[in-house]
């Protein structure tokens, strides 16, 4: 009798494949290492063997998984693997199944950040006190920004859909790696000093935390802290938070929205404008339409042939008024205006007719009334409306009645 | 370029305040009328430095003396408003 179990090769694989994946520890591990032979396949799946100075692995990463790597994994690359140990059934190999991938050092990193955002917040880098804040009508806007890139034109697109008249001024820069961080603050600098620039943008797209790293550099930083116009940072995706960000005046989570807070839209502001003006000429109609009702009791009181020792005065007043009135452009105004002269002329021309065919008379200078001996000198011109006519006529002595 | 030159949010602000003041109806006529052409004025400028022609793209760098160039730049143009405005 054959006592020996023999298996098929499928059997033996199948069986090493369940007791692998029954296996706790070798579920959802972390696993540390270099990439090597690394291989992206047309389907998306990658393919490379991790290894470390004594040791080597096969491992795939299926395409749903290798789609949400924020980098672009490589030969050489150092990084830590999530993921399952399993059995290609098919070639009796034994591989790890990756799930989740990232940069190793990535860590150290952010520690890194951390301590460099702990230090500049105690220095008060990033107060909110000290946030400038930004014009409302900028006069020109600075970008330190990549030339090249959809950046520059992501801000200037949507900055000037919304006003078309911001010039935008921009320091070409580096936006990633060695010196990138130097230029930028120097961008800042430059972009400080020029007189046609009242907000600035520090801007760059979405990236790797590598690539996003001058950003989180001390000396851009200090230079945003430094400027004295307002900053505003609009560094990678929305959710990226870089040191820049707290350090700058204001944060927009993309290019475009820094362009949106910036800028303002014209169209808005003229209509704020127009309404405000609108709201000065209804309250001077307002008190013109009083004005006017007041001229209109004055007038019936003088068409009952009252004469008023205000009258000189009134009519005086009223006359000042429309010179004062017609000066304004505004054709509203000239409307009422008109109304105020037609009422004016009703008053000095036809009522007190009736008065002065009674003797009384009516001394003017100019279009002035002279309702006193104060106001006229010596040897003045002045002109004496009667009933029928005017007599020009000149002050040979004037003397003022005793009080 | 002075810097006196109030700015626009500061012309705003005073354009706001005298609509306020006029809307009181405690001025008389004469103020109101002063006021009016105060404010006309205020309008004017701001309407005059929100309706600036289409603006460019400049390039800034420095030169071997420290001092700013600034150049217009070809990487970005205003393009004619179509009907069709893409959010």
């Amino acid at each position: 009798m054959n006592t020996r179990l023999t298996l098929t090769v499928e059997e033996l694989n199948e069986y090493v494949r369940k007791s692998l994946a029954g296996d706790p520890m070798l579920r959802n591990l972390f696993l540390r290492g270099e990439i090597s032979n690394f291989k992206r396949h047309v389907s998306g799946h990658l393919y490379f063997t991790l290894k470390d100075e004594k040791s080597a692995i096969q491992c795939a990463m299926f395409r749903t998984s290798a789609m949400g790597l924020a980098f672009r994994p490589e030969n050489g690359m150092k990084v830590i693997l999530r993921g399952s140990v399993g059995l290609y059934v098919k070639a009796g190999s034994y591989q790890f199944y990756a799930e989740g991938m990232e940069e190793e050092g990535l860590g150290e990193i952010h520690l890194r950040m951390e301590a460099l955002k702990k230090e500049l917040q105690a220095e008060g880098l990033f107060d909110a006190s000290l946030k400038k804040p930004l014009p409302l009508l900028p006069k020109g806007i600075g970008i330190a920004t990549s030339k090249t890139g959809a950046v520059i034109h992501d801000i200037t697109r949507v900055g000037w859909r919304r006003h078309p008249g911001i010039p935008f001024y921009l320091v070409p820069v580096k936006v990633q790696g060695e010196g990138a961080a130097q230029e930028i603050a120097r961008a800042v600098e430059m972009l400080d000093r020029l007189d046609a620039v009242d907000v600035i943008i520090v801007a760059r797209g979405g990236g790797s935390l590598e690539d996003l790293w001058p950003f989180n550099e001390e000396v851009l930083a200090r230079a945003i802290f430094a400027c004295s116009k307002p900053v505003v940072s609009a560094v990678g995706h929305e959710t990226d938070f870089s040191i820049s960000d707290f350090a700058a005046d204001l944060r927009a989570p993309t290019p475009s929205a820094a362009a949106e807070l910036t800028v303002p839209q014209r169209d808005q502001l003229l209509l704020t404008v127009e309404k405000l003006h609108a709201r000065t000429r209804r309250a001077c109609e307002m008190a013109l339409a009083e004005q006017t009702a007041v001229l209109a009791d004055l007038s019936a009181r003088v068409a009952r042939q009252t004469p008023d020792k205000q009258l000189g005065v009134i009519v005086e007043r009223v006359q000042g008024l429309k010179r004062r009135i017609t000066l304004l452009a505004r054709q509203e105004m000239q409307r009422k205006a008109q109304r105020l002269s037609e009422l004016t002329m009703r008053i000095t021309a036809a009522s007190p007719k009736a008065t002065l065919a009674r003797g009384y008379a009516i001394v003017r200078q100019g279009t002035k009334t002279i309702g006193s001996v104060k106001l006229l000198q010596q040897n003045d011109p002045f002109t004496v409306l009667l009933s029928d006519g005017t007599v020009e006529a000149k002050a040979l002595r004037i003397q003022e009645d005793a009080q | 370029m002075t810097d006196k030159k109030p700015s626009f949010e500061e012309d705003l602000a005073k354009l706001e305040a005298l609509a306020e003041q006029m809307e009181q109806g405690e001025m008389p006529l004469e103020k109101l009328l002063d006021a009016y052409e105060k404010g006309a004025k205020l309008a004017k400028s701001l309407e005059d430095r929100l309706k600036a022609a289409a603006a460019r793209l400049y390039e800034v760098s420095q030169k071997k003396d420290g001092s700013l160039a600034v150049t217009e730049s070809g990487v970005a143009k205003q393009e004619p408003l179509s009907d069709g405005t893409e959010e």
